[in-house]
């Protein structure tokens, strides 16, 4: 046992990235130990801080939170921790509140909290020298006298500055024994209490401190009442009717506390703060509009198009150049190859077709990754999750949810290994089973190509956007219903609160916007010249072999008015339909011809489960090697435009048809088409059953939602 | 069997095996808790596992 085991124990509370750690390595200097909290993997730091006249405390540096309403395991450590929960430690005597100088409110909310818990408090007002240029003045007076007369202290921790004010207010807490103004409850909420108190004593024969009253009634977790050991079966009841009793007062139970506190803490903060306002105003007032409850999602919406609009504005003419520049390479080397017809058609047809129908599509690529660079360093980006969350908590999800289900618009995998930081398991599942309904990346190029060749063409640029907002929402939308019936009826979870900080708005910065485009552009060309490269020969090599030598010559001999070139182009469409591959369409096509796919498509929609892009190059090669006999050189979009039914009851009419080119969209929108992706959930979920059920579910309603969205626009059209 | 033969089986054959490597490779990097890449993911997540 140390000496400091005998000095009164401080601890040192606040909301993350206040400079708390940066204030108690200025406190303690060298004398820290770490370890961790007994049975859990939290870190514990502490420390001997000389308060001056021989007086040393132990400080202990307690991880951030934004509430008392502990949901995760630090979070959990700090609770029991400040209420002696932990057998092995000691309770604090006081409580240091370090708090963002440049945010009050949100910061005192912890504070107000902790006053609660009846121990001598101070406050630390940090980053004092960002607040001062920000043109705050905080009159610290004035907030100490409308605390009770607990100490508020000014510092700049990360520049050493108020260090000693520090010490003395520590020395004066544990001396004078001073407490923080509490938050006057509303008599009904006292009443609530009161019932739940009652009963907590009868069940457990414990009395429950205020702090754990509020926690019964305000939290959705169980958390309190296990410490308790109070069983469900008695306190169900109970709060439930204790919660009825706030509701009919007028107050909604799961947000009456954040209310309350607040109010108490405007109050407090009325004349406290003065300067620097100007920014701050315009800051909520431009959050006022941004996040309205209904502007706010028109604006969002608004983005979006803009955003895609730009992208498909901005990106044609270097797309064009790459077009250019693959045909003129294939010019080049097609001709050379002329003495080797195989090798010519895997160069040619194969890897220049494939993998230069992928790569142009990275202009747009860029544009799209400068745009969302540009909205995540202005600070837009947090507030569209704010935007987002009332959708997601609506269907269940937990509030930490959105930060997977973002990242599950790059690319699922992220998001899916982002659930780790959701606490609840069966929240983890729940967010992990919808991350693969989030439009990502990989999709984009499907998309593009649809609506450059189609959507653009035949209703103008406009719609191109508008399509590609919609099928970025359509994932949305079935991931909502998804999650709340699993959350609701199957997994049967209660929705937790979410906290978000939002950060300041801010000018991007250039650097910081191209370098995110770099690494996505990087991501993609290597892409381009790997996975693509090496599944465009496979599939040349399916969509070629066998070859029947025999067929050039049966068609000559069949139509001997032919030249020997428009021989060549007709033996190479008849010898991809009787290709590995060509066969293997044909045999599977009438699973689906409903949703109007030819065996073309059906070859792409296939080779595109490891991964979603590849139906672009199998596009790419399966129509430059079977080009019709009577088409000159033409790109993919230009092919796709011209291809028409050769058999059936559609004979004679285009393949690509609105129908078709918007069912293969939503297909693409809905389908499990990604190996990793499976193979990261099965990971994530812990066995293949959950993987399993995604992968059929989302590839079955892709299936009935192209179908739908074929045979309506179909019969509307 | 020609040299243009060799040359074709040689490439298919090459790619077959590079992605069968790779999609091992990455299986194991999964299993270690980690994106393997490739995945079109612009950030390479390797959060600790618990």
């Amino acid at each position: 046992m140390s000496s400091s085991s005998h000095s009164p124990v401080v601890a040192l509370v606040g909301n993350p990235n206040t400079g708390k750690s940066t204030l108690f390595n200025a406190l303690t200097g060298l004398r820290q130990r770490v370890g961790n909290y007994p049975g859990v993997t939290v870190a514990r730091k502490s420390g001997q801080c000389d308060c001056g006249e021989g007086l040393k405390v132990e400080l202990i540096d307690l991880p951030g939170l934004y509430s008392l309403s502990a949901a995760s395991p630090d979070e959990q450590i700090v609770i029991d921790v400040l209420a002696g929960n932990l057998a092995q430690e000691r309770r604090p005597e006081a409580i240091v509140v370090v708090a963002d100088a440049t945010n009050l409110l949100r910061n005192l909310f912890i504070a107000s909290q902790l006053a609660e818990l009846r121990l001598p408090m101070a406050i630390v007002l940090n980053q004092a020298d960002i607040a001062e240029k920000q043109g705050l003045k905080i009159d610290t007076e004035l907030l100490s006298q409308r605390l009770g007369g607990i100490p508020v202290v000014m510092t700049s921790a990360w520049k050493g500055e108020g260090i000693a004010q520090v010490r003395k207010a520590i020395a004066s807490i544990l001396k004078q024994k001073i407490l923080m103004t509490q938050v006057v409850w509303p008599s009904e909420l006292k009443e609530a209490f009161g019932k739940i108190a009652e009963k907590v004593q009868v069940d457990t024969r414990k009395t429950p401190t205020a702090s754990t009253l509020q926690r019964l009634l305000f939290d959705t977790s169980p958390n309190a009442s296990e410490r308790l050991d109070w069983p469900m079966s008695q306190r169900e009841g109970v709060i439930r009717e204790a919660r009825d009793h706030v509701r009919r007062a007028g107050y909604n139970p799961l947000a009456a506390e954040p209310l309350i506190h607040y109010a108490h803490l405007r109050k407090i903060l009325d004349g406290v703060v003065s300067g620097g306002l100007v920014r701050a105003l315009r800051s909520a007032a431009v959050d006022r509009i941004l996040l309205h409850r209904i502007a706010g999602p028109v604006i969002f919406t608004s983005i979006m198009l803009g955003l895609f609009a730009s992208v498909f504005w901005l990106a044609k003419f270097p797309m064009e150049w790459i077009q250019l520049a693959v045909d003129a390479l294939k010019g080049v080397v097609a001709p050379a190859l002329v003495q080797y017809p195989m090798l010519q058609s895997l160069v040619a047809d194969g890897v220049i077709a494939g993998v230069g129908a992928f790569l142009v599509f990275l202009p747009q690529i860029l544009i799209l990754f400068f745009f969302i660079g540009i909205l995540e360093d202005s600070g837009y980006m947090a507030r569209a999750a704010f935007i987002m969350d009332r959708l997601f908590s609506w269907c269940g999800l937990n509030g930490k949810s959105f930060v997977p289900l973002l990242s599950g618009f790059a690319c699922a995998i992220p998001g899916l290994l982002s659930t780790r930081t959701i606490e609840d398991p069966k929240a983890r599942l729940a967010t992990a089973f919808a991350v693969p309904f989030m439009s990502c990346s990989a999709r984009f190029p499907v998309y593009a190509l649809m609506c450059a060749a189609f959507i653009g063409p035949l209703y103008g640029p406009g719609w191109e956007s508008v399509v590609m907002v919609g099928m970025h929402l359509i994932g949305l939308l079935f991931a909502v219903p998804t999650a709340f019936v699993l959350t609701r009826f199957v997994l049967r979870i209660r929705p937790q609160p979410f906290v978000l900080e939002l950060p300041r708005y801010q000018l991007p910065k250039p650097r910081d916007v191209l370098w995110r485009m770099w690494q996505n552009a990087a991501e993609f060309v290597s892409k381009a010249g790997t996975v693509i490269f090496a599944i465009t020969i496979i599939i040349w090599a399916l969509c070629y072999f066998p070859r029947s030598p025999e067929l050039a010559e049966k068609i000559r001999s069949e139509n001997p008015t032919l030249s020997a070139n428009e021989v060549q182009l007709r033996a190479q469409a008849a010898g991809i339909e009787q290709s590995w591959m060509g066969r293997f369409g044909k045999t599977v096509q009438p699973i689906f011809d409903p949703c109007g796919f030819d065996w073309k498509i059906t070859v792409g929609v296939l080779a595109s489960f490891p991964a979603r892009e590849v139906i672009v190059s199998t596009l790419g090669i399966t129509y430059s090697i079977g080009q019709d006999a009577e088409a000159d050189s033409q790109d993919l979009r230009q092919a796709m435009q011209q291809a028409k039914w050769m058999e059936g009851p559609r004979v004679g009419k285009p393949i690509f048809s609105l129908a078709a080119v918007l069912a293969l969209m939503v297909f693409f929108a809905l389908c499990s088409q990604c190996g990793p992706t499976i193979a990261t959930l099965a990971q994530e979920s812990g066995g293949w059953k959950w993987a399993a059920a995604s992968f059929f579910y989302m590839t079955f309603l892709a299936w009935v939602m192209a179908v739908i969205v074929y045979q309506v626009v179909v019969r509307l059209s | 069997m020609n040299l243009e033969w060799l040359i074709i089986f040689f490439l298919v054959g090459s790619a077959v095996g590079w992605l069968v490597n790779r999609a091992v490779q990455s299986f194991k990097a999964r299993k270690n808790g980690g994106c393997a890449g490739g995945c079109n993911c612009s950030t390479k997540v390797r959060p600790p596992r618990d």
